[in-house]
Formats: structure tokens, sequence, C-alpha cells
């Protein structure tokens, strides 16, 4: 039996705790998740493969949910515009007032200067003009890093921006909930859409950007009901994202449900099998953000057998007249397949032992630059492999970043940059790390100009 | 291997769609036994922040998805206490009393019992006081408390004793002043 004792006890906390949480708590949580890796022990799968479509589909799912959370919390979208139909031109040409805004000054170099903030994705485009998007805003220099436009801030909320394309030297996309903004001027400028009325909670993980032109791309929304297959939602641009054209929902092929977003133009469906079934070696690539998926088959061979686990290890490249350029794993060994029939075919261009490294595996950071300028960085940086001819000569170089989990965006094959992740690799077992132990830093950004024999810092 | 060990997007975003559905469903309550334990609301605030990220961080390393919650519980309460041991004590002390205690003066002896009994609570040692509010505001049997946060439950009744003992005292000691 309560005592009128007990019960004071129990309206003193009431008077003083909070029932519930402050709602901007759990948005809160939210984009620090999306920033944050889980820990795996010892090396799990999720650190086998590239790891940037995990961590790109929970940094756009957090987006999304933080879009809806904190939305209104923040008061930093719009309101919203009447629900469009399929088919119908869902966004608007920039308007003088809307969101187009003159870039702020330049910025010159400082040590650290991206130090304070997560990297979220680096882009060196040529020798001199590179983007650096962080969990505050996108950056741009023109001179390799000497000096930086800061061209777009995010809201407060970061994740609400994560979702970023830098497509070349002057575009690149921003999405944020079910807004997509879009530069074709190095930053100088914006214009935004927005592409549908809806919430995105209706409209799911996303947007999910894939671009096979600055001009010609997709904002694709996946729905995240558990309990229902998953369906995605397209929006096209083929004007450079000043209008939307909602294509409506599309299923993914054969109940399929693993959609792997993958930088890049295309929109993958890993791994050649379906969950709990045998690996049926199918390869689902789909170049219009997810509308329509065309079936291909895994490349076959001693390589790459059948009815293993394998999975696409970067965004492949899609030339014309059928031209498909494909990186694969299969966790021991990394690969590079090359078709001239739109994937029905496949032809065993390169096939290397994933090198082993103390605390991981070591798989390749593969970046195909065009169809036949190819870099292959071991995640230590102790092997950077690079061919300009489609593999019929290769270069190595031999070296050691002091980058954890290297993957690098290359310009050329001498010259690229990479982040070191702090944070991250505070979580990992590993030893000293001069560049981060005893600093407040969250990531230092590296440059090498050699093809990796040695890396510096930008910004000293 | 296991094929579900294999399937590194689908973990991902298994573990993604459960973890929200664990913040979902403690959010609320881990909220609260922070600022039970820190007496501010604020820094409670960045507690269960420090906790849930924390736990996002680990959520591989749990086995049992059935302590999930008690787990979580104990996350937070790490991190509440640590937040706390950072405090100066005497500040602290001053700061609970400062931002908790009533504006104005009591005036009837209803008023005088429950300011008197809130004062005091917010003077237990943190540790008292989170085993106080498991048991008479979350409800929780001593066994479950023992359960949750990961003491025996001699020191719950202990803890219990000591708590309840000092808030009668100050619950009685400051009417009685005031008579």
């Amino acid at each position: 039996m309560t005592t009128e004792f007990e019960r004071e006890i129990r309206a003193a906390f009431a008077e003083t705790i909070p029932a519930r949480a402050d709602p901007a708590l759990a948005a809160s949580i939210r984009v620090q998740m999306a920033e944050t890796p889980v820990v795996r022990h010892a090396t799990g799968p999720l650190f086998r493969r590239s790891g940037r479509s995990v961590s790109f589909l929970a940094a756009v799912f957090a987006a999304v949910v933080m879009a809806i959370v904190a939305a209104p919390l923040i008061g930093q979208l719009r309101p919203p515009t009447p629900s469009a139909n399929p088919g119908q031109v869902v966004g608007a040409s920039p308007s003088p007032n809307a969101s187009t805004r003159p870039a702020p000054g330049t910025i010159p170099l400082h040590p650290n200067m991206f130090g304070d903030v997560s990297i979220l994705q680096v882009r060196l485009v040529t020798d001199t003009v590179g983007w650096v998007a962080t969990s505050t805003g996108l950056y741009r220099t023109a001179d390799d890093g000497k000096t930086w436009t800061e061209v777009r801030v995010w809201p407060k909320t970061p994740a609400a921006a994560t979702s970023v394309d830098l497509i070349d030297a002057d575009s690149a996309y921003v999405g944020a909930g079910t807004r997509v903004a879009v530069t074709h001027d190095g930053g100088a400028s914006w214009s935004e859409a927005t592409l549908a009325g809806e919430s995105t909670g209706s409209l799911g993980y996303g947007p999910i950007l894939t671009f096979r032109t600055p001009l010609i791309g997709a904002a694709t929304f996946e729905s995240t009901d558990p309990a229902q297959p998953v369906r995605l939602r397209v929006f096209e641009t083929t004007d450079g994202g000043r209008t939307w054209v909602d294509r409506g929902t599309s299923a993914l092929p054969d109940g399929e449900p693993k959609l792997a977003p993958i930088d890049g133009q295309v929109l993958s469906l890993n791994e050649g099998k379906a969950d709990n079934k045998p690996f049926n070696d199918r390869l689902w690539l789909s170049t219009d953000g997810g509308l329509t998926w065309k079936h291909r088959t895994f490349p076959i061979d001693t390589a790459s057998p059948a009815g293993v686990l394998k999975w696409v290890a970067g965004a492949p490249w899609i030339g014309e007249n059928g031209q498909i350029v494909l990186p694969i794993s299969n966790g021991d060994r990394s690969s590079i397949y090359e078709s001239g029939d739109d994937g029905q075919s496949w032809r065993l261009i390169d096939d290397r032992a994933q090198p082993t490294q103390g605390n991981f595996h070591g798989d390749f950071a593969v970046q195909l630059r065009s169809a036949t300028d190819w870099v292959l960085a071991a995640r230590d940086g102790s092997e950077i492999w690079s061919t300009t001819d489609g593999g019929g000569d290769w270069r190595l170089v031999t070296g050691q970043a002091p980058i954890w989990r290297l993957s690098p965006s290359w310009a050329s094959q001498d010259h690229a940059w990479a982040v070191h992740d702090c944070a991250r690799n505070s979580l990992m077992p590993h030893g000293p790390d001069s560049w981060c132990d005893g600093t407040d830093l969250a990531s230092v950004l590296f440059e090498t100009t050699d093809g990796g024999r040695t890396w510096r810092p930008i910004g000293g | 291997m296991d094929e579900a060990a294999r399937d590194p997007i689908a973990i991902a975003v298994d573990e993604h769609r459960a973890f929200e559905r664990l913040m979902a469903d403690q959010l609320d309550a881990s909220f609260r036994v922070a600022v039970a334990i820190l007496g501010d609301r604020d820094e409670a605030n960045d507690a269960t922040q420090e906790a849930f990220i924390a736990a996002w961080r680990q959520m591989p390393g749990l086995r049992d998805p059935a302590k999930a919650v008690s787990w979580l519980q104990r996350i937070t309460i790490n991190a509440s206490i640590s937040r706390l041991r950072r405090r100066a004590r005497d500040r602290k002390a001053n700061e609970i009393v400062g931002r908790l205690a009533p504006d104005r003066l009591p005036d009837d002896e209803a008023i005088i019992r429950r300011e008197s009994l809130r004062t005091a609570l917010w003077q237990l040692k943190p540790e008292h006081r989170l085993v106080v509010f498991l048991r008479y505001y979350e409800d929780l049997t001593v066994e479950q408390i023992s359960r949750r946060i990961g003491i025996r439950e001699g020191t719950v009744k202990s803890r219990l004793h000591y708590g309840l003992e000092r808030l009668r005292q100050a619950y009685d000691g400051d009417l009685e002043q005031t008579r």
C-alpha cells in the first residue's frame, strides 16, 4: 500500500523530472548516429567491403528522419507544396529571391582547417579544383587547397544535408529531405527545388542522388517499412535540377531486398543473392535512379566462382554502346571485369589478392576515373596500383599512408586527397596516431602528389 | 559462415531499425534516469545523447537483445555519473538546489512538505536518488532495479533504506522547524 510519504516522493520526482525527453534530443542523436560508425571488433564483414554504401545509407536514413523531426523545430524547411502526381513537374525554376545566393568570401587555408568538423566527402576533380563536404557545410578550392570558399552552409542540423553528389568542377547537388539544391557554377549560386509536398517520412530513405551527367540524374527515396517489399520513389531531372519530374514508384526486381547505392551514376543490387537464399549470381544495375532495372549476371570464372559471396566493390563505370567496367570483391580478392555487351558477358581485366593488414581485412579502394584510367589503393596505403590504359600496364607505388581506412579521391594517377578520420580511428584498435592523439581534431585532410608514396596534411 | 553474418548491408539496416526501436522505447526512460542522477535537464540531455551514441557504437557487441534495455540504462547511468564526477561536488549541490528549488516561499503545510522533500531529494547521493527514483517513480521492484542497473539486491535495499531515511528526516524535520 502506498503511503503518503511515498506519494510525495513520486510527486517530487514528477514535478522536476520531465516525463518525456526533449523532442530535439532524438533528432540530435540521429545526427550523431549518421556520423558515428558502429564498432565491430575483430574484422566484421562490414569493414571488409567498401563501407561506403552502409555509411551512406545510415547518413541518408538519419537525414530523412532528421528532416522530419527537426525541421519544424529549427524552422529551416519551407512550407510543403501541394502533393504531386507521377509525371507531374514538381520542382520549380529558381527565382531571384528563391535560394540563389552569392557565395561567401574566400577563406585562406589555415592549419587544421577542417579539423574541428567531420569531413563527410571529398572530391578532387582536377589538380586544382576540389570539394570538401563537412558536417557543417560545403567548401571548394580552385587552387589545390591554398584558399577555400565556403559555398554552402548546412542548416544547424548537419545531417539534414549529408546527401551530397559532387559531380565535377562546377556542379554539385545537395539533398536535404525533400529538397535538392544544385550549383553549376562552382557554388557561386544555387537553386533549390522541393521534390514533393509529402513529408520525407512517407517517401522513406533519401534522397539518394545519382547523376549520369551534370544535367541528367535522379533523386530516389527508398521505403523503410520492414514489413513491406521495398518500393522506390523516383524523381528525375534532365535540366540540371531546375525542374524535377515525379516518375512515381517502382519495385526492386524479384523482391531483391538489398539496394546498395554507390557513389556515382548507378544504383546496384548487391551480392547476387536475396536474403536467406542461395547466391543466385544475379547482378542488377539501374542508371535511372531505380526506376528500371536491367538484369545482368555477375562475372563468373575462377576469380569469381558461381554461388559464392561477391559484391560490387566500387562505383562501376558505364560508357556508351554497352561498355561497363565493374569492380567486385569476394572479401579476399579484388577483381575488375569489363563488358562490351551491357553486362551479358564479362572479361576479367585484373585480379589480385587483397593485402592483409593488421586490424582488418585489407580491401582496395577502387576508383574508375574513366573507361581506362583506374586506381586501386590498399586501405593502409601500402600498395597503390594504377593504370591509364585499361589494365594493359599497371604502376605500383608503395607507401605508408598515415590514414585510417584510406579512401582517396584521385584527380590523376599522382594526385589525390584522402581523409583521416580521428573519431573513427579512436574506435579501432590501433597504434599511436600522431595526427589525432592528444588533439580534439575530428579529421585531417591529406594530399599526395606522388601517387601515394607520401601523404601530407592540407593545412599543415 | 552464418549467412546473416555475411550480409553487411542487411546487418547495418537491421541494426539501424533495431536501434530506432530501442530509442523509441527507451529514450524517455533514459532521459528521466539521467535527470534523476544529474538534477539538470541540460546535462541530462547531453548525458542521454552521449549514452545513446555510445550504445550505437557498441551495438554489435550486444549479444543478447533481451538485455538491451538494462544494457542501455547502464550506459546512461555511467554516462550520467561520469558527468557528475566531472562537476565540482559543492558547486553541483548549489546548482541543483538553485535550479530546482522554488522561487517563492511555501505558504501552506503541503507545499512546505513537498518543497522540503524536493530539496532533500536533490541532496541525496546520486546512487541513492537513482534507486529511490526507480522504485517510487518508475515503480520497479527491488529485483527489477537490481537487474536494470546491475547491482545486487542487497545493495538496492541498502541504498533505498539510506535514501528514504534521509528523505524522511528532511520531510519531517523541515516540517517541525516551520511549526
